[in-house]
């Protein structure tokens, strides 16, 4: 009996004994927490209600699925759906590709290197406004730089209309995007490049690889998870990308260049269709975060695949 | 962590830096919860607008797009100004956006289930939303009988089981607009009169990257003005974007019409250019003609000043002359707590004097009442002072239900979804009649209407 008594109070003094959390964190926590609660979670959340009703001045009827079932047979929303998954894929090659070529030339030792680099932040500095009007202007079929240029090609005959013609469309929307976006890229890249040891490659040098096969064997595994984070990143930005190809293109022509971004805009502020423009932004949502988890997977398999090639490479 | 560490029996400061940490942190919190909780309180609830409990004044509320139209704002603002030393327990507040995204701040709040507003300025397409969509104003017919004004029939669209909802303020109306200047020094005396001649001089006084023919937006990246200009194209040519509840939009008709304005846009060589170079060039004389609302000309004197005075206008040059004129008016809303008051307000601003002098001030081409000059026999003079306003004159003007039928609800939408088809023909990607047959059945699809 005593025992247990000694064993209860044992335990109770231990539970006496636990340190008491500190408010501290929680209170510099609580600013932010209650910011995305009121102004992301909440409006996400009344989102998805909208997406159930029928909202007519004021007056809400619950219609279930209808909005959804609309959605299934609307030519505009799977046109989106398409347009968005190509415009992200083809963004997030061209922002890590470019990203890394970009990093591994800030990485090189030359005079003025500091002030380059300096420069080539300059694009993710400026708003969207001045990128568009700046590219709108560059892309003139009549007065753009770039059909002056283009019309020194032989063969080229007629002013490019590049915002206007589809594909082309889609291709300047991806150049002005990629301009945009590729020295956040190029300047995580480049922190990540400068973590890896000099003693590899001068061990590499020594073994006669050359340079493809150092970049090959040592500068690409050791960006693998930076680069896979970053491509998650991509695929999210490019995914709600608005304001640079609605400004610029309209989504047009046709809607050649409607993502999911631009056709929710258009549902609710041209076509005052609140609620579908909700369903539309719900299916948005649900398709970025299975494509996030999608690429994790993919990315961890392939990270796990690695390390066992490293290890029986080892054995 | 801290407590462990800390000698037993050690004296305790009463201020550590723990204490100012969560002071601060306390402090911040407060700080951003305070602003968030006061406009959660306040802003525009209708019961605030009304009661004015720190004033005897009725606080009456007018939205409208002129407070962000510089060189319109001031007149407007006299006239309300007015009112209020006219009526002195009438206080106006004046609330509103951009004419931009006007029409789409006011449907947003009239979703959400109030408009903030006793009085609401509405370019056609929106009055019509608010009459006959969520009908929501106050007839309105009452105040034009006691001032003695006759709607003009731009007012029919307004009129539901027999009473008009809406009077007009300022009337915008298309013609063709051209700087008389460029063409006689490119051979032509007159106007054109036919599409064949408006093509031939368009071809003729395109000298790129000096001079252009005819200024027609022409990119879906501003497919909203886009399609305010090209909605007239089928009116030449006996075409209408709707008849009654049925879509007309890829008709023969149609289809000859927007021919024609691809045509035009080529021949312009300013297809493909933004609408921001295509104002830049117009304003830097440029271009020698376009085909717009004759409206705002305290506007076109400052930003065009060589061009103001050379500014010409003609008819639409092709058969039967006819164009949209778009009538821009107040309505009064139900939800008003303060009808009277709105009512006095809104018979204020059409007052002959007062639209009178709106309309010198800023250039309106148009008022739209029949018999205004009867009213103000000065109104006759003054258009005949206008040089500019001549095409006015020889136009057959159409509203909006004429050409868009039932749909004038869906102005916004069905115009995006053909402006943004028609680029493609204007790129050669499409033909004009595959770009209206995509821009019908979309159109169908959107409005859920059989196909």
């Amino acid at each position: 009996m005593n025992a247990v008594l000694d064993l209860a109070r044992g335990a109770v003094t231990r539970r006496a004994r636990k340190p008491r959390q500190a408010p501290l964190p929680y209170a510099l926590l609580a600013p932010i927490v209650v910011f995305e609660c009121l102004f992301v979670v909440y409006p996400i959340i009344r989102g998805i209600l909208l997406s159930f009703h029928e909202t007519n001045f004021g007056v809400t009827k619950f219609v279930g699925l209808a909005q959804y079932r609309q959605m299934l047979h609307d030519p505009i929303f799977w046109s989106s759906v398409q347009t968005t998954f190509e415009f992200t894929f083809a963004m997030t090659a061209v922002w890590l590709s470019l990203g890394l070529a970009v990093a591994l030339l800030m990485n090189w030792s030359f005079a003025g290197r500091g002030f380059v680099r300096a420069i080539l932040a300059i694009p993710w500095a400026v708003p969207d406004i001045p990128v568009v009007l700046t590219f709108t202007i560059m892309l003139d079929p009549n007065f753009g730089i770039l059909n002056r240029f283009a019309s020194f090609i032989p063969g080229v005959h007629h002013q490019i209309q590049w915002l206007s013609a589809p594909n082309l469309a889609f291709i300047a929307i991806i150049i002005m995007v990629g301009w945009k976006g590729f020295p956040f890229f190029s300047l995580i890249l480049l922190s990540s490049l400068q973590s890896i040891p000099d003693d590899l490659y001068e061990a590499a040098k020594v073994d006669g690889a050359g340079p493809l096969r150092r970049f090959r064997s040592i500068t690409l595994p050791a960006l693998y998870p930076t680069l896979g984070l970053l491509g998650v990143l991509a695929f999210i930005f490019s995914f709600q990308q608005f304001s640079l190809i609605y400004l610029s293109t309209g989504g047009g022509p046709g809607t050649d260049t409607s993502t999911l971004a631009v056709t929710i805009y258009n549902q609710a502020f041209e076509f005052f269709n609140y609620n579908y423009a909700s369903a539309v932004a719900v299916v948005g949502l649900l398709l970025a975060a299975a494509g996030t988890v999608l690429y994790i997977i993919l990315q961890r398999r392939v990270a796990r695949a690695r390390r066992l090639e490293g290890v029986s490479a080892g054995l | 962590m801290d407590n462990l560490s800390k000698p037993a029996g050690s004296f305790k400061s009463p201020i550590s830096r723990r204490t100012v940490l969560q002071g601060s942190a306390a402090a911040a919190a407060a700080g951003i919860a305070a602003p968030l909780l006061a406009a959660c309180g306040s802003g525009s609830s209708p019961s605030k607008a009304s009661t004015g409990k720190s004033s005897k004044k009725t606080q009456l509320t007018l939205m409208s797009w002129e407070m962000f139209e510089p060189a319109e704002t001031v007149a407007w603002h006299k006239v309300v100004d007015e009112f209020m030393v006219a009526n002195p327990s009438i206080e106006v507040k004046w609330t509103g956006w951009p004419f931009a995204n006007y029409d789409q701040n006011v449907i947003a709040q009239a979703q959400a289930g109030h408009v903030n507003a006793d009085v609401v300025m509405c370019p056609p397409e929106l009055g019509s939303t608010l009459i006959m969509d969520y009908n929501l104003c106050e007839p309105l017919g009452q105040i034009a009988t006691s001032l003695g004004l006759v709607p003009n029939a731009a007012h029919d669209q307004f009129v539901v089981d027999g009473k008009l909802y809406l009077l007009g303020v300022l009337e915008v109306a298309f013609l063709l607009a051209y700087d008389q200047r460029m063409l006689k020094a490119g051979g032509f005396s007159a106007p054109p009169t036919t599409p064949d001649e408006w093509l031939t001089m368009t071809e003729k006084l395109t000298h790129a990257p000096k001079q252009y023919g005819t200024l027609l937006i022409n990119t879906a990246a501003a497919a909203a003005d886009m399609w305010n200009q090209l909605q007239n194209w089928p009116l030449g040519f006996g075409g209408v974007w709707a008849d009654g509840k049925n879509l007309t939009i890829d008709s023969p008709a149609n289809v000859k019409a927007i021919q024609f304005w691809v045509d035009l846009v080529k021949a312009s060589g300013l297809a493909g250019t933004s609408e921001a170079a295509l104002d830049k060039l117009y304003y830097g004389d440029q271009i020698a003609s376009q085909f717009t609302v004759g409206f705002g000309s305290a506007a076109l004197k400052q930003l065009a000043p060589k061009l103001y005075p050379n500014l010409r206008s003609a008819p639409p040059p092709w058969p039967g002359k006819k164009a949209i004129a778009r009538l821009h008016g107040n309505v009064v809303l139900k939800t008003s707590s303060h009808l009277d008051a709105a009512y006095e307000l809104t018979k204020w601003m059409v007052e002959p004097k007062n639209l009178y002098y709106v309309t010198r001030q800023n250039g309106y081409p148009l008022i739209p009442y029949s018999n205004f000059a009867e009213k103000v026999p000065a109104y006759t003079a003054f258009e005949k002072s206008l040089p500019w306003l001549e095409g006015f004159n020889e136009t057959n003007y159409v509203g909006e239900a004429d050409i868009l039928g039932d749909y004038v609800f869906a102005y916004a939408q069905l115009g995006n979804l053909i402006a943004t088809n028609i680029e493609k023909a204007v790129s050669g990607s499409s033909t004009v009649l595959e770009a209206l047959q995509s821009a019908q059945s979309l159109a169908q699809q959107s409005l859920h209407l059989p196909t």
